[in-house]
């Protein structure tokens, strides 16, 4: 009896150390690749100021594609199986086009100039995963035999940056279907994968999520401009004060910076409020915004954001 | 004459190289030994935290303040996902901006001992020792409620425990 208590015991241990030893992990959504989509067909052509511009189509790619959605499912089940939370892709374009027309343009009520979203950031941010998986694949044929070679890239929802990648041509088979050829392809890379994924997400964790700021000024005529002066202070260096003293470990770059425009990127902003909450671009811009609307500085505002990753913060008017 | 000038230098070179014991803030936060979550009952988290110093009692009360650090400013993400993972005290840059209140807090005597106590100190384990620094890991109980509730307080958190 005493032996069996002690099995149980040192079996039972096992198993909490195992899972102790599980660190959080971002959450995932598998998408194909633009190039896929296009070099398939799934685009649509819009005339962006006289240049026909190509657009992603994930829907009709989903809805005609049965491949598709296998090959998204099959690589989604592979990452739940190291305990990757997943958002679904389908899910997540079926809320998109649930949302109002105010997500596809947004425009400033006063001058009406606008912030455009692609497909993918509008997908993005509606999603809020962290990491996008990016899959693009070809199958090659050599007589009977048919193999497959993919890429897969790991993208940062935030900032677009590639965080992970792999690529190669699986084993060749004569009967597999794509998907699992495929499957078999990833299989052999995926650790290196995730361990690349995990890096990348403990750095977060660590140093704050990485976006991008840009402070604008409404050409309205009112004077204002980032050398605006306030109290012996130009407005450039009031609001590059407030960057230091909000980031994450004091880091960011102020890349440009003009009359009327700054530009500030590699933003660390911390993933919680101080009420403990989480907090997102839009939020964290929220706190300058109310920092230049109260004294000394008095300063109208309105945020208007692209994807995750990035805000446009324009003084002057809302 | 010479001699002794001779002896003077060379006396004052080993002097100057001489220097008391410095003490030793001694947790340098290495990658690795990420303080992990062992338990939590609501008002207790139970981790695992790792500490150095120059003797076995010096690296262990870094060890009990390393728990309450990363319970206080990063949340404990690694183990069980019972722990609190998000920092107690999220404000950005806090141990920075209230660095007169935190240093007090984790002076050697200071109100860190209420709140982080060690299980079993015969079970903690050495895990190297290079030159004069050990590095040992031991389990340390974290009286969460009462913390939150002192640095409530003091006016560095909302969250409620």
């Amino acid at each position: 009896m005493n032996i069996l208590r002690t099995a149980c015991f040192v079996a039972l241990s096992a198993i909490a150390l195992f899972g102790a030893a599980q660190a959080k992990k971002p959450t995932l959504m598998v998408v194909p690749a633009e190039t896929w989509c296009i070099q398939n067909g799934y685009y649509t052509e819009e005339n962006n100021q006289g240049r026909l511009q190509k657009l992603v189509d994930y829907e009709r790619a989903l809805q005609e594609n049965s491949t598709l959605l296998n090959v998204i499912t099959k690589i989604g089940e592979l990452m739940a199986e190291q305990g990757f939370p997943l958002k679904d892709m389908a899910s997540e374009l079926r809320n998109v086009n649930r949302a109002s027309v105010e997500d596809d343009m947004t425009q400033s009520a006063t001058s009406g100039s606008a912030l455009a979203e692609t497909p993918l950031e509008r997908l993005s941010r509606r999603a809020k995963a962290d990491i996008l998986l990016e899959v693009a694949w070809k199958t090659q044929a050599m007589g009977p035999k048919k193999s497959v070679t993919y890429t897969l890239r790991g993208i940062d929802s935030y900032t677009n940056k590639q965080v992970a990648a792999a690529q190669g041509t699986g084993p060749q088979s004569m009967s597999a279907s794509e998907e699992l050829l495929l499957e078999e392809a990833v299989v052999g890379k995926m650790d290196n994968f995730i361990a690349q994924l995990q890096s990348h997400f403990d750095d977060m964790l660590e140093n704050g999520r990485e976006i991008i700021v840009r402070v604008q000024v409404f050409d309205n005529g009112s004077g204002l401009s980032m050398e605006s002066e306030y109290g012996g202070e130009e407005l450039t260096d009031v609001i590059d004060k407030w960057m230091n003293d909000n980031t994450v470990n004091h880091r960011y770059s102020l890349s440009d910076a003009g009359e009327n425009s700054l530009m500030f990127e590699q933003v660390r902003i911390p993933l919680y409020k101080p009420n403990g909450s989480s907090m997102d671009t839009r939020q964290f811009v929220t706190q300058l915004r109310r920092f230049l609307a109260a004294q000394p500085y008095g300063i109208t505002s309105k945020i208007v954001t692209k994807g995750l990753g990035q805000a446009n913060l324009i003084l002057g008017e809302k | 004459m010479k001699l002794y000038l001779t002896l003077a230098v060379v006396l004052s070179i080993s002097l100057g190289g001489c220097h008391s014991a410095q003490k030793i803030e001694s947790n340098y936060g290495s990658k690795s030994f990420e303080t992990m979550c062992v338990s939590c009952n609501g008002t207790q988290q139970t981790v695992r935290a790792w500490g150095k110093g120059r003797n076995k009692d010096q690296a262990l009360d870094q060890c009990r303040k390393q728990a309450l650090r990363d319970i206080i400013f990063k949340g404990i993400t690694l183990g069980e996902q019972s722990c609190n993972r998000r920092p107690l005290v999220a404000e950005v840059n806090a141990e920075e901006r209230h660095r007169a209140f935190f240093s007090e807090f984790f002076a050697d005597k200071g109100r860190w001992k209420k709140y982080a106590v060690l299980i079993n100190k015969d079970g903690a384990k050495p895990v190297s020792k290079n030159y004069e620094i050990e590095t040992w890991e031991s389990t340390v109980a974290v009286d969460i409620a009462a913390l939150a509730k002192y640095l409530q307080e003091q006016g560095l958190t909302t969250i409620n425990y």
